[in-house]
């Protein structure tokens, strides 16, 4: 008797222990992170698409985009009208994104409805309807969205420091595309571009649910079957950035606005490179001293940020929002002598950690923020777990290599003020 | 022996099911120190963090033109020293030692702070909470640097033009007491806020019998209620205030406002005056459940709109308010589809007053889409405990409690009467946003505001 207790104590115990990440391949090749944990009730599974911009020519901006919205307009099992009322009973949210480094799309439902969302994922995926009718509707929405971006001055200010600071680099070309790339684009141009991102380009599928691997894997690599990696497919490194060898400040101007904004990049190492995390973690801490110097200090700003990108090709970034641009650019530039004089210390590093702890575990909580992150951690570092990884790092990461790196890095400021 | 195995998973089924009350099913506890404070605990997320809100009764509503805006400066305020950790330094130094992410939000009808932190400090963030909301300083010093904050914040808002566009809206829907649905405020009343009036807003919302104390997370009640009556009993109670105001005059006709900004899409939207949530409550679900219903991507509005390419996205929006609620539609559009994106809203509501139209099929599809909608946002703490504060602000945990059994209860007939008694033909605000060449060939015939 106590024996059996024992058993249904262990076996309930058990049933209660932690979930797991596992990555297996389709039998085709493509990749696959599960990520299972119990509690769950929400399962996501994201598409990832290896190359974003650098996957095209420039005069077919914005077609990644153009597709992951014509996707969703019908496929051969589900018409528009189909997917309309799945996704009400399902409670399916589909989302996208279009970057420089990748796309991607998400399907975010319950549980019981997972088989439900990866067939209709898989049916957009692999044979869409793009009816011409639904073309030239999403058509007309992005050309607006494209012109729509000027009005926020937020988008504005990194949009025309942009076009100055990813001139001559594939990163030129908008993820979102331009008026004259988007009127061109035709339903062939979307098929072809579909074909090649699902049976040429790498594709990268991330899966985070309350289901147990065991249900589903078969039914996964039965669905996803259609999605090939062409064999000597390699992986899309876009060029370095040029330097600029000194300091510039640029104007750009917009009517009716009440206060001004202030863009600045400068370059950072790759996403590849060792120096990288050191000069992310600096940057962080310089982010902090940057908000207490200007905002709680000097009170010159409601917003205002420094921190590195997460890139192919990389840069850092400061920002804010003044009615007294001088004196806050000035004051970046104090905050930068400082640091090339004094360094970071170990208690600013330990700080961090504790921020960098608590965030994590924030974006563990939500289903749909963990699939995207393990897929960008995979598609960007090459590994999941790369969150995990960097707390780590974090944790052992001494003050002088920080200040070795920063130091390197922190110059030739491009500023682009917006008044 | 089946005997005993029946009777040890009966043992084991009741303490899995039965430790403690359940929301959503999430097992929460709640209790009142004896000042008053309400302290709701839910079990939620399996990560090891906690989540600590104070919700309190305050905001625009409880404004007037005199401090109109400063229910929002109060909230900058709070992250700034107190009696314990003294200077802005030793405050953020100490967020940074605990690992808290934070922020506080102003709204209408609540004012609410989070910190969310790694449970093992859970106790040290509740002491660090507790000095917060109960010890604020005012430092004159930090007050005149923080007014400054807030002055680029109104501005960055106002150089937006959707947000110059959903102010309009809103000033013509509350024209007589826009100060108390006004919460970022007036400019002139922030640049001249006192200490005094700081103090005059602490003394009267901030005290604990008319704020909440929400935890959300990695949390054990026993050791949630010790920390809690530890850090919060020392909060005096006072008088509580009063939240009985002249109610916001309703419309006498329809108003149109056209406001012409360099935009490239064009912005339609028509608001009404919904229910008021605490007068009557069963109208606030079905209201909730016909928003729902001009949603739902597989009906006919939908259909119309989006599917058709009139509209780019267009959504339909209750918010539940005790000082006047309001019902939305919002659409972005290209301006030459305005005048027939109208026709079809209000052929819409037409039809939905048929005997026909409305079934018990979409009125169960409708409350299990608000039902997904829920779980699906309290999938992170933070959005849960912002949830919860968000409705004990508005009326109190019992609503959101009951909310989805509530919703469950609503007949078509319902919609029907909400319907009748807020929209059809009820005087509307009808707002247009649009660009210059836009408003002269497409709305010549409309003052431009």
């Amino acid at each position: 008797m106590k024996k059996l207790f024992i058993l249904i104590i262990v076996i309930i115990l058990f049933s209660f222990i932690f979930g797991d990440v596992e990555i297996f391949s389709s039998n085709v090749g493509t990749n696959i992170i599960y990520d299972y944990s119990k509690e769950r009730e929400i399962s996501t599974i994201t598409f990832f698409f290896d190359g974003g911009t650098a996957n095209y020519a420039r005069d077919k901006a914005g077609i990644e985009r153009f597709l992951l919205e014509a996707i969703q307009k019908g496929s051969s099992k589900y018409s528009e009208s189909d997917i309309n009322v799945l996704m009400d009973k399902y409670g399916l949210r589909i989302s996208f994104e279009n970057n420089y480094d990748y796309s991607s799309i998400s399907f975010t439902t319950f549980n019981n409805y997972f088989n439900n969302a990866l067939d209709i994922a898989a049916d957009m995926l692999s044979e869409p309807l793009f009816l011409n009718k639904n073309i030239e509707i999403i058509r007309r929405k992005m050309i607006d969205n494209i012109k729509s971006k000027e009005e926020n001055p937020d988008k504005y200010v990194w949009l025309k420091m942009n076009d100055w600071f990813f001139r001559e680099h594939q990163y030129i070309s908008l993820p979102d595309g331009y008026i004259e790339t988007v009127s061109n684009i035709t339903r062939d141009d979307l098929k072809g571009h579909l074909d090649f991102l699902t049976k040429k380009n790498k594709v990268l599928i991330s899966i985070v649910t309350g289901i147990p691997l065991q249900n589903e894997e078969n039914i996964i690599k039965e669905k996803l079957s259609f999605m090939k990696t062409e064999k000597n497919w390699k992986k899309v490194i876009p060029s370095a950035f040029k330097d600029i060898e000194r300091d510039t400040v640029m104007y750009a101007e917009k009517e009716n606005l009440q206060t001004e904004y202030v863009a600045c990049k400068f370059l950072l190492p790759s996403v590849t490179n060792d120096a990288f995390i050191p000069a992310r973690i600096g940057l962080s801490i310089l982010s902090k001293r940057i908000w207490e110097t200007l905002r709680t200090k000097h009170g010159l700003t409601y917003a205002t940020y420094m921190g590195a990108s997460d890139k192919k090709v990389n840069y850092g970034v400061f920002y804010v929002s003044t009615d007294y641009p001088d004196s806050a650019i000035s004051l970046f530039y104090q905050e930068m002598k400082k640091f090339k004089k004094e360094g970071v210390t170990q208690r600013e590093i330990d700080d961090l950690r504790n921020i960098y702890e608590t965030s994590f575990y924030m974006n563990n909580e939500k289903s749909d923020e963990r699939s995207f992150t393990n897929g960008y951690n995979f598609m960007i570092y090459g590994d999941y777990d790369h969150n995990a990884k960097f707390m780590k790092r974090v944790g052992k990461i001494k003050p002088k290599e920080i200040n070795n790196v920063l130091s390197e890095y922190l110059k030739n400021y491009q500023f682009l003020i917006l008044r | 022996m089946k005997k005993t195995l029946i009777f040890i998973f009966a043992i084991i089924a009741f303490l899995w099911t039965f430790s403690g009350m359940v929301i959503l099913d999430r097992e929460y506890k709640t209790l009142f120190l004896d000042n008053g404070l309400e302290v709701i605990m839910i079990k939620a997320g399996s990560e090891p963090i906690v989540t600590i809100e104070i919700a309190v009764r305050n905001g625009a509503y409880t404004q007037s033109p005199e401090n109109c805006g400063l229910s929002h400066l109060y909230e900058h305020m709070f992250f700034k020293g107190n009696k314990k950790w003294k200077s802005q330094e030793e405050y953020s130094k100490r967020i940074r030692e605990l690992g808290i992410i934070y922020n506080g939000m102003t709204s209408n009808e609540s004012v609410r702070y989070f910190f969310t932190l790694p449970s093992r400090n859970f106790e040290q963030g509740m002491k660090f909470m507790a000095y917060a909301i109960m010890d604020p300083l005012f430092d004159s010093t930090e007050l005149a640097k923080e007014r400054n904050v807030v002055l680029n914040e109104l501005n960055r808002d106002f150089s937006e033009p959707s947000y110059k566009f959903y102010q309009m809206n809103e000033e013509t829907m509350f024209e007589k007491f826009f100060y108390r649905k006004n919460a970022i405020g007036d400019k002139n009343i922030v640049e001249n806020a006192t200490r005094e009036q700081m103090l005059e807003i602490k003394d009267r919302y901030y005290i604990p019998n008319n704020s909440a104390l929400v935890i959300v997370g990695d949390i054990d009640f026993k050791k949630t209620e010790k920390f809690a009556k530890k850090y919060f009993s020392r909060w005096e109670k006072k008088n509580p205030p009063s939240f009985e105001f002249e109610e916001h005059p309703y419309l006498d006709s329809n108003k149109v406002i056209l406001t012409v900004q360099d935009v490239a899409m064009t912005d339609f939207t028509i608001s009404y005056r919904g229910p008021d949530v605490g007068k009557k409550n069963e109208d606030t679900y079905a209201v909730d459940i016909l928003t729902e219903i001009m949603k739902l991507k597989s009906q006919n509005l939908y259909k119309n709109l989006v599917d058709a390419g009139l509209v780019y996205k267009y959504y339909l929006s209750y918010y539940t308010q005790q000082d006047g609620a309001t019902i939305t539609f919002y659409c972005s559009l290209s301006a030459e589809n305005t005048d027939t994106v109208r026709a079809l809203f209000f052929n819409e509501l037409k039809n939905m007053e048929s005997d026909d139209y409305l079934t018990e099929e979409i009125l169960f599809q409708a409350k299990e889409k608000v039902k997904m909608n829920f779980y699906q946002d309290i999938e992170s703490s933070v959005d849960f405990a912002l949830g919860v504060g968000f409705w004990w602000c508005i009326l109190d945990i019992d609503y959101f409690k009951t909310y989805l059994d509530n919703l469950k209860k609503v007949k078509v007939s319902d919609i029907k009467r909400v319907l009748k008694d807020y929209i059809i033909d009820k005087p509307y605000v009808e707002g247009i946003m649009t660009d210059t060449k836009s408003a002269k060939k497409y709305f010549a015939n409309k003052e431009v505001k």
